[in-house]
């Protein structure tokens, strides 16, 4: 369940897209504790655990919007804990700060902030988990329920159930909303999928002209070949020159062989343990895509992008690096780059500072 | 393999995957309002929870039509949304009508809960109905209908009518996060172009490395061989069987060397307008490449496959003229019902608005075109690095 696959780990951009959502739920669920908090001042007996209670939630958004950044993806399975428990600390902070003068459960900002935070986690775990994320995190607050209900201060008069619906339906809704939009992101994800495969079409079609050891074969070896059948007669030279052509013809082949794919897509690249063939396709595109972005947006020096592939330990590492001339545009611009560079390399790091980007990959 | 999903399709799964957990979401408060009232009805048996029950499960009932329903269906739309009034204003007028028999209690008489968890119900269902109908009006209808409902059967019954700010402020949530939703998958997809290109590279890259290392092999075994023969015989005539082998390896190479580059030919199944228009694209001296789902130009109706066609044609000729680029790929991506093809460039782009009025291609051509066969387009242009077009149409 924990390592089922997330929507964010099968379409990195879609994650990048809940972020801001990510951002504004964070904010208007604060804008919501302050309101609703200073709407409801008569009912609070203890204003340090009030503005505790407030804390708690900003500080479980702010971590939720960290964590759903692009560069610290994919969002792990403690995040989804840590979220969780942050703000249904906020819900039992909150609680104690009315502990005997909370009159009304429905007045309550608790639950309904922590529906907001929670149901944006379906685009960045997977449905089983936040299902069971929903139910215990129901159960928690249903808990709580209890415990105020039992302060003795509600005066609306219903039974205990009415309570713990008015508190857990809004965590318990979210939760589970969250983990219906996971899994139909992934049922979608995984159809299209399975519907690319299955209609691929090998390769785009591009005519070049043939280069290296195939020039020289087209060009050269073959017409000699070719005048020799055609003549029918072995003149003085040619057995010379058969020779020559076949040498010549050997080296090229093997400088051809010694050729990488990053030949001509990077401006310098170093790959003595010959690593470059190593890469899966989704690799080799996430590191194209990186590499074109970084020569052709301005927020790149042109001309710098170095890629260094080599071996560490027996497991084979890259470094990419380019020059930096405009930090923020590049951190912006990058975060689509990365997003996907993070699912072909899960083991990657960024570094991204005024001068310099550095893209460290484990292959 | 691809690394993105392509913008048109993650805004249908996005939104069919939206409609699914508003679904639950709804389901949930009526569960919830369910055993709210049943526990009350329980504490309180002269409550007659009974005929609260039916109202809940006819609204559940409309919502589960809308969960199911995936095509556009008008009369359906319209018979859910008969349905869903009929249980809020049978579930309203008793829950009204009891609170109106508890004078002594006037908290009783003015709380709103249970009456927000069905309009917020109804309001999820309408974010359900946003898989058919795109945007945020079914939202926004959902909302008027059950606020008119509920104020309709508040004064009916004689209750006072109370603000619901809970589910005013679901509403208000719901319309935000929609509106922001389609601005941020734009933001955030806006260099799909690139990863396109990088995919198609990549495969181009590819075949050519295969389709060299299969020649490289055969020259290894065929020429180098007859060049070998060539060098250690002596100067002057040259058996014919020595030639017969010599013509044989070249005719091989030759014939290699041919199938390589008809094997990753994809455009050859692709039929009809669309491939007209990458032919002609390529008479221009354009190098197109085509890639994706070839096949399902096939499933066009013909309207739709010439419109499409004329409107690649016309991608391509943009590309041609005024991207600075002397290459372009057209890819094709089916969806449910529908055919997504792009034409990616990776010329010197442009501002849209700031097309001239003589410069109607894109306008008329391309999108009036497509709108008229009941498409959608999109185009994704940054100056200096290149443009996509992406034109959605029906597919039989």
């Amino acid at each position: 369940m924990r390592n089922d696959p997330t929507p964010q780990q099968l379409d990195p951009l879609g994650g990048i897209t809940a972020r801001l959502i990510v951002i504004v739920g964070g904010v208007i669920a604060l804008v919501i504790a302050i309101g609703m908090s200073a709407a409801n001042a008569s009912e609070i007996s203890n204003p340090l655990l009030a503005v505790a209670a407030i804390v708690a939630l900003g500080l479980t958004a702010a971590y939720f919007v960290r964590v759903s950044s692009p560069y610290r993806a994919p969002l792990r399975f403690h995040s989804h804990v840590i979220i969780c428990l942050g703000a249904i600390g906020a819900i039992a902070l909150e609680a104690l700060s009315q502990w005997g003068t909370n009159t009304l459960i429905r007045d309550d900002w608790g639950p309904i902030t922590m529906a907001i935070v929670v149901i944006t986690l379906g685009s960045y775990r997977p449905p089983l988990e936040l299902l069971a994320g929903a139910f215990a995190s129901a159960t928690l607050v249903a808990l709580i329920a209890v415990g105020v209900s039992m302060s003795g201060s509600l005066v609306t008069p219903v039974p205990l159930t009415v309570f713990i619906v008015t508190m857990a339906t809004p965590v318990l809704a979210a939760g589970i909303a969250s983990a219906a939009f996971s899994a139909s992101s992934i049922r979608s994800h995984r159809s299209w999928q399975r519907e690319l495969d299955a209609g691929r079409e090998v390769a785009p079609f591009t005519q070049d002209a043939p280069t290296g050891h195939l020039a020289f074969l087209h060009g050269t070896v073959i017409p000699f070949l070719d005048s020799v059948v055609t003549t029918g007669e072995l003149g003085a030279d040619d057995g010379a020159r058969a020779r020559r052509l076949a040498q010549e013809l050997r080296v090229l082949m093997v400088l051809d062989s010694e050729q990488s794919w990053l030949t001509g897509v990077v401006d310098r690249f170093d790959d003595p343990a010959r690593v470059a063939h190593e890469l899966d396709s989704a690799q080799r595109a996430s590191l194209r895509a990186i590499i074109t972005h970084v020569q052709s947006s301005a927020a790149f020096a042109k001309g710098t992008a170095r890629l260094r592939l080599g071996l560490d330990n027996g497991e084979a590492i890259g470094v990419l690096e380019t020059d930096v001339v405009a930090v923020g545009n590049a951190r912006v611009q990058l975060a689509p780059f990365i997003a996907i560079a993070r699912r072909a390399f899960p083991e990657s790091e960024t570094q991204l500072t005024a001068s310099r980007f550095t893209l460290t990959f484990r292959i | 393999m691809s690394q993105v999903l392509p913008a048109p399709l993650a805004a249908q799964h996005n939104n069919l995957a939206l409609g699914d957990g508003a679904y639950w979401f709804g389901v949930v408060c009526l569960a919830a309002s369910f055993v709210g009232i049943g526990s009350i009805a329980v504490a309180r048996p002269g409550f007659p929870a009974w005929a609260v029950f039916p109202a809940l499960g006819i609204m559940a009932i409309g919502g589960t039509i809308l969960f199911l329903q995936r095509a556009r269906s008008i009369p359906l739309l319209v018979l859910v949304v008969g349905i869903e009034l009929l249980g809020l204003a049978w579930y309203a007028h008793t829950v009204f009508v009891y609170q109106n028999s508890q004078p002594a209690d006037p908290r009783a008489a003015s709380d709103t809960l249970f009456i927000t968890l069905v309009t917020t119900a109804m309001l999820m269902f309408g974010v359900t109905a946003g898989r058919v109908l795109p945007g945020i009006t079914s939202v926004i209808v959902a909302y008027a209908l059950a606020t008119t409902t509920v104020i309709v059967l508040a004064i009916m019954t004689g209750h006072e009518v109370v603000p619901d700010v809970t589910a005013t402020g679901v509403f208000l949530v719901l319309v935000l996060v929609l509106s922001l939703l389609r601005v941020s998958r734009r933001r955030a997809r806006a260099l799909e172009p690139d990863f396109v290109r990088a995919d198609s590279d990549d495969s181009a890259a590819m075949v050519r490395e295969r389709a060299a290392n299969r020649v490289s092999a055969l020259v290894h075994d065929t020429v180098l061989n007859e060049l070998a023969v060539v060098s250690t015989r002596e100067p002057g005539p040259v058996p014919d069987n020595v030639r017969e082998r010599i013509a044989a390896s070249i005719a091989h190479v030759i014939a290699e060397n041919a199938q390589g580059h008809a094997e990753v030919r994809p455009g050859d199944r692709l039929g009809g307008a669309v491939a007209d228009a990458v032919d002609a694209a390529r008479a221009l001296g354009l190098a197109v490449t085509v890639e994706g789902d070839v096949a399902a130009v096939s499933e066009l109706s013909p309207p739709v496959a010439a419109a499409l066609g004329l409107a690649v044609r016309q991608c391509l000729e943009n590309v041609f003229t005024h991207a600075g680029t002397d290459s372009a790929e057209v890819a094709l991506i089916a969806g449910d019902r529908v055919l997504t093809a792009m034409v990616v460039d990776s010329g010197r782009g442009f501002h849209e608005e700031g097309i001239g009025p003589d410069r109607l291609g894109l306008r008329n051509s391309v999108r009036k075109r497509i709108e008229a066969v009941g498409g959608t387009v999109q185009v994704w242009t940054t100056e200096g690095v290149g443009t996509s077009v992406s034109m959605t149409v029906p597919s039989s």
